[in-house]
C-alpha cells in the first residue's frame, strides 16, 4: 500500500484505487482503440489507393496504348475527383510522361521500374485476386501507388481471336506504360486525429461514469465496515484508528489479545478445577470409607439390635406361654388341691384311727405320701403363677448357695458328684426374695444332678458381677441338651425325663421366678459334654420398682 | 456332308474380310481444355462410333480413341510417345495447336477441325483435311442483312493479307443485296484507332472480321467503344465479344464441325479420300444476339428470322 494512502478511509482509498483503476483502463482501451483505428484507416488509405490505381491502370489501357492524352485526361478526371488523391501521372513504357495533373512534387523522376518489374516477375507477385502488385513509395506528406499498365500487344494464335482460356489470364502480356496516384497523408492525419479527439472525448466519458460509479461502489463497501466498525464501539470496543480498516485491525488484535487471556485463564481454571477436583475425589473417598464404615458399624448395631429383638421377641413369646400355662395351672391346682387334701385327711384319719395290718397300713401310708406330693405339685402349680407373699431384702448370693449345696450334699456324694465352686468377690448381696432365690438356686442344682450320669459327673457354680448385674453360673458335665430342645427347656411339663423322676417344672419355676426379679436365665449347651445355666440378677436396691414386681 | 462344305467356305470369307474391316485406331489431339474443342470431340467421338465402315463386311469392333490434352501437364509428351510407339490409324487435331503438334507425324492420316486459319500450320503433312473454323462472307452479309434489315452500310477494318479477300467478296455480296461495305485498311494494330476515327457517322454497322493484324485486345476494345460511342451496332465472330458490347455474333456450330471432322475421319478410314462424295458436311452458324445491348443502341432486330433461322 503506498505510504500516501495509509491513514486514508477505506472508501477513499477504495474509491482511490477505482479511480487509478479506470484511469489505466481507460488510457490502455483508448490506446487499443486508437491504434486500431490508426491502423484500420492506414489500411484502408492503402487499399483505397492500390484500388485506384488498378482502376486507373486498367481503364487507361487503350488510352496509354494510343498514347491518346485527351482519352487520359477523360480516364483520369474521375480519379480526381476523390479528396485523397492529390496527383495523377501517367507515362508510357519509354517512361516519358503522358499525362501528369500536376503537383507539387515530380514523381515521374522515381518510378519503381524494377520493383514493379521483380513483383511482376516473381512467384506470387500477383494478388489472390488476379491483379498484379502494386508498389507504392512513401515519404512524410504522401504515399504514390505504382502500377503498370498491362495489356496484351497481339493476339498469338488465330485461335485466341475465337476463345479464351488458351493463354492463360495475363499471360502474355507487355507493359504498356505505368500509372502512379499520389494520394496525401493530410486526410489521414485529420482522420486519425479525429479518432483521437473521439477517443479521448469517449475516454473522458467513460472515466467521469467509471468515477461515479466507483464512489457508488466505495460507498456502499465501506457502509457495512463502518457500520462494523461502529458496532464495534458501542459493544465498547476501544477504536483508536480513524481507518476503518485499522478499527478492524486493532479490533481483530484486540479480539485476539483477549482470547488468548481468555484461553490462559480458562487454561488456569481447568488446572485449578483439575487439582479442586482431585481432593474432592480423595475427600469423597475419605468419606466414602467413613460412610462404608459407619454402615459397617451401623450393619453391626442392626444385628445386634435384631438379634436383642429376637431374643425379646423369644423371651416375651416364652413369657406369654408361661403366663398362660401359669394361669392354667394355678386354676387346675385349686381345684385338684382339695380334693387331695380331703382324701389325705380321710386317709391319715383311717391311719390314726384304724388298726391296719402292716400291708394296709403301709398302703395307707403310700397313699398319704403320694397325697402329699400331689399337694407338693399342686402347690408348685400355685407357685408358678402366682406372686409370692414375701417381702423382697437384701439377700447374700453366696450364703444362699452354700446353703442350697449343703442341702444336695447328701444326694451328690451319692451320686459321686463334685462340685466346684468360683466366687467372685466383686458379688455381694441381691435385692430379692431369698426363699425364692434359694428355690432357683436348688432347681440347677438338682436339674444338673439329674442330668448327670450314674457314675457321677462334676457340677461347677460360679459367679460374677458387673454393670449392676450379678450372673449366677451353674455347669455340668452332664448328657448336655440337643438343640432342638433347647427353645422348649423353659416350657412347663416340658422334660425328657420319666413321669416319675420329673415333672417338668423345675426349669418353668425357675424362668417365672427369675423373671418377676426383672432377670434372666440363659442356658448353653452342647450334647456330650455338658449344659451350663446362667441367672443374671440385677443387684437392685430397696424401694426399686422390682420390688412391687417381684412381689406380684 | 454338303453342309458341312457350306459351312466352311462362309467361315473362311468371314475371317478374311474381318481381317480387312478391323477397328481403327483413333488418336484425338487437343489443344485445350476449352468447351468448344469438347463439344466437337464429344461430337466427332459420338458420330464416329455411330458410322459403320463404307465398304466390307461390317464387324462390331468398335474403333479406338485415345484422348490427349496439350495443355494438360505432361501432355504433350504423353501423345508424342503414344504416336511414336503405337500403330495408329488417324489424328484428329482439335485446334490450331493440336494441328500443328500432328503435323510432325506425316505417315499417320491427319483430319483436323477448329483451326481457323490451317494452311500455314501445315508444313510436313500433304494429307491432312479438317474443317476450317471460319463462316463464309455470304452469311455474314446474309446475317447483317436479315437481322438488321435498316442497315446500308457496313464498316469493316481489315488488313489486305489478313481478311482483304473476305472483304473483296463480301463487298460484292453485299452490293447485291443492297449494301455497302465501307472498308478501312490497315497495316498494323496502332492504326485501327485511327481508322475508327474515320468511319464515324458513314456507317450503320460494324463487323469484326478475324484479322490477327487487325484485333488485338486493345483494338477490340477500341471497336467496341466505337460501338457504343456511335451508337453502330457490332457483327462479331466469337461469343466473347457479345460478352463485352457486341450485338451480333456468328458463332460456328462445333458440335457440327465435329461431326463433319468424323464423316472426313471415316472417309480416311475407308480409303474413300477427303475427295470422295461423302467428304462434304453442311456447316452450320449459330447466330447469337446480345439483346440488352441491342435494346440500349436501339437498334431494330427481325426477330422473326432470328427465330425462325439458321
Amino acid at each position: 500500500m503506498p505510504a500516501e494512502l495509509r491513514g486514508l478511509t477505506f472508501r477513499t482509498r477504495v474509491l482511490a484505487y477505482l479511480l487509478a483503476f479506470i484511469l489505466l483502463l481507460t488510457l490502455a482501451l483508448g490506446t487499443v482503440l486508437v491504434r486500431s483505428q490508426q491502423a484500420s484507416l492506414r489500411m484502408q488509405f492503402e487499399d483505397e489507393g492500390r484500388t485506384l490505381a488498378h482502376l486507373l491502370a486498367n481503364s487507361v489501357r487503350l488510352d496509354v496504348f494510343a498514347s491518346d492524352h485527351e482519352a487520359l485526361l477523360r480516364s483520369v478526371a474521375p480519379v480526381l475527383q476523390n479528396r485523397n488523391v492529390e496527383q495523377v501521372v501517367v507515362l508510357d513504357a519509354t517512361g516519358e510522361v503522358l499525362m501528369n495533373t500536376g503537383g507539387s512534387h515530380d514523381v515521374s523522376e522515381r518510378v519503381p521500374v524494377a520493383e514493379m518489374a521483380a513483383a511482376g516477375d516473381a512467384p506470387g507477385a500477383r494478388d489472390p485476386r488476379g491483379l498484379p502488385r502494386v508498389v507504392w513509395q512513401e515519404d512524410g506528406e504522401r504515399i504514390v501507388f505504382w502500377r503498370e499498365v498491362l495489356d496484351r500487344l497481339a493476339y498469338e494464335t488465330p485461335e485466341e481471336l475465337y476463345f479464351e482460356g488458351l493463354g492463360g489470364s495475363g499471360g502474355g502480356a507487355s507493359v504498356l506504360g505505368y500509372v502512379a496516384v499520389v494520394l496525401s497523408k493530410e486526410r489521414l492525419r485529420r482522420e486519425t486525429a479525429s479518432v483521437v479527439r473521439r477517443m479521448a472525448a469517449v475516454g473522458g466519458g467513460f472515466f467521469l461514469l467509471g468515477g461515479v460509479l466507483a464512489f457508488l461502489v466505495s460507498r456502499e463497501a465501506a457502509r457495512p465496515l463502518a457500520r462494523l466498525v461502529e458496532a464495534f464501539r458501542d459493544q465498547g470496543i476501544t477504536v483508536e484508528s480513524q481507518d476503518e480498516l485499522g478499527a478492524l485491525r486493532d479490533t481483530f488484535t484486540s479480539l485476539v489479545t483477549r482470547l488468548e487471556r481468555a484461553f490462559a485463564t480458562i487454561q488456569e481454571l481447568k488446572e485449578g478445577l483439575e487439582q479442586k477436583v482431585a481432593e474432592r475425589t480423595r475427600e469423597l473417598a475419605r468419606a466414602n470409607e467413613e460412610l462404608r464404615r459407619a454402615r459397617d458399624l451401623l450393619e453391626e448395631r442392626v444385628r445386634e439390635r435384631t438379634a436383642q429383638l429376637e431374643a425379646m421377641h423369644r423371651h416375651l413369646r416364652q413369657t406369654e406361654k408361661l403366663s398362660a400355662v401359669g394361669k392354667l395351672a394355678a386354676s387346675l391346682a385349686h381345684e385338684i388341691n382339695n380334693p387331695v387334701f380331703g382324701v389325705r385327711n380321710v386317709l391319715q384319719e383311717l391311719q390314726r384311727k384304724l388298726d391296719l395290718d402292716p400291708e394296709d397300713a403301709e398302703l395307707v401310708a403310700l397313699s398319704i405320701e403320694e397325697c402329699n406330693r400331689i399337694a407338693k405339685l399342686v402347690r408348685s402349680l400355685r407357685e408358678f403363677n402366682r406372686p409370692s407373699s414375701e417381702v423382697p431384702a437384701w439377700v447374700d448370693v453366696h450364703s444362699s448357695i452354700g446353703a442350697m449345696l449343703t442341702l444336695c450334699r447328701k444326694r451328690f456324694s451319692r451320686q459321686r458328684i463334685r462340685v466346684e465352686t468360683s466366687y467372685s468377690p466383686e458379688v455381694g448381696r441381691v435385692f430379692a426374695i431369698e426363699d425364692q432365690l434359694k428355690q432357683v438356686i436348688l432347681n440347677l442344682l438338682t436339674n444338673a444332678a439329674e442330668a448327670l450320669p450314674e457314675e457321677g459327673g462334676t457340677i461347677r457354680v460360679s459367679t460374677s458381677a458387673s454393670n449392676g448385674v450379678v450372673r449366677i453360673r451353674v455347669e455340668d458335665t452332664g448328657c448336655g441338651i440337643p438343640e432342638e430342645n433347647l427353645e422348649r427347656i423353659f416350657e412347663p411339663f416340658f422334660t425328657t425325663k420319666s413321669a416319675a423322676s420329673g415333672t417338668g417344672l423345675g426349669l418353668s419355676v425357675c424362668y417365672g421366678i427369675v423373671e418377676r426379679h426383672g432377670g434372666r436365665i440363659q442356658v448353653e449347651s452342647r450334647v456330650g459334654e455338658g449344659t451350663a445355666f446362667t441367672v443374671e440378677l440385677p443387684i437392685g436396691e430397696e424401694g426399686n420398682e422390682r420390688k412391687g414386681s417381684a412381689g406380684g | 456332308m454338303r453342309r458341312w462344305w457350306l459351312l466352311c467356305v462362309l467361315l473362311v470369307v468371314g475371317m478374311g474380310v474381318g481381317e480387312a474391316a478391323r477397328a481403327a485406331e483413333v488418336v484425338i489431339v487437343q489443344s485445350a481444355r476449352i468447351r468448344p474443342y469438347e463439344e466437337a470431340r464429344q461430337a466427332f467421338r459420338e458420330s464416329l462410333s455411330r458410322r459403320p465402315p463404307v465398304s466390307g463386311t461390317k464387324t462390331l469392333h468398335p474403333h479406338q480413341f485415345t484422348e490427349f490434352v496439350l495443355a494438360d501437364p505432361g501432355g504433350r509428351q504423353a501423345a508424342a510417345r503414344f504416336l511414336d510407339s503405337r500403330p495408329v490409324d488417324l489424328i484428329l487435331a482439335i485446334g490450331g495447336k493440336a494441328l500443328s503438334f500432328a503435323d510432325r507425324f506425316r505417315e499417320i492420316p491427319l483430319i483436323y477441325t477448329m483451326v481457323p486459319d490451317p494452311e500455314p500450320r501445315l508444313v510436313f503433312h500433304d494429307r491432312a483435311v479438317g474443317v476450317p473454323l471460319s463462316v463464309p462472307p455470304t452469311r455474314w452479309v446474309e446475317v447483317t442483312e436479315k437481322c438488321l434489315p435498316k442497315v446500308q452500310r457496313i464498316g469493316v477494318v481489315f488488313s489486305p493479307g489478313g481478311t482483304g479477300a473476305f472483304v473483296r467478296e463480301a463487298r460484292a455480296l453485299a452490293r447485291l443485296q443492297g449494301m455497302r461495305i465501307v472498308g478501312a485498311e490497315v497495316r498494323s494494330a496502332h492504326e485501327v484507332r485511327g481508322r475508327l476515327g474515320d468511319l464515324r457517322g458513314r456507317i450503320d454497322a460494324l463487323w469484326m472480321l478475324p484479322d490477327l493484324t487487325v484485333l488485338t485486345p486493345q483494338t477490340a476494345e477500341a471497336m467496341l467503344r466505337f460501338s457504343m460511342e456511335e451508337r453502330v451496332p457490332v457483327i462479331t465472330f466469337a461469343e466473347k465479344y457479345l460478352r463485352r458490347g457486341a450485338m451480333i455474333a456468328l458463332v460456328p456450330d462445333y458440335a457440327r464441325m465435329g461431326q463433319a471432322a468424323a464423316v472426313l475421319a471415316e472417309n480416311v478410314l475407308s480409303d474413300v479420300g477427303s475427295g470422295g462424295a461423302r467428304s462434304k458436311v453442311a456447316q452450320r452458324t449459330r447466330i447469337r444476339v446480345n439483346t440488352e445491348v441491342a435494346r440500349k443502341l436501339g437498334t431494330f432486330l427481325d426477330a422473326a428470322w432470328l427465330d425462325g433461322g439458321d
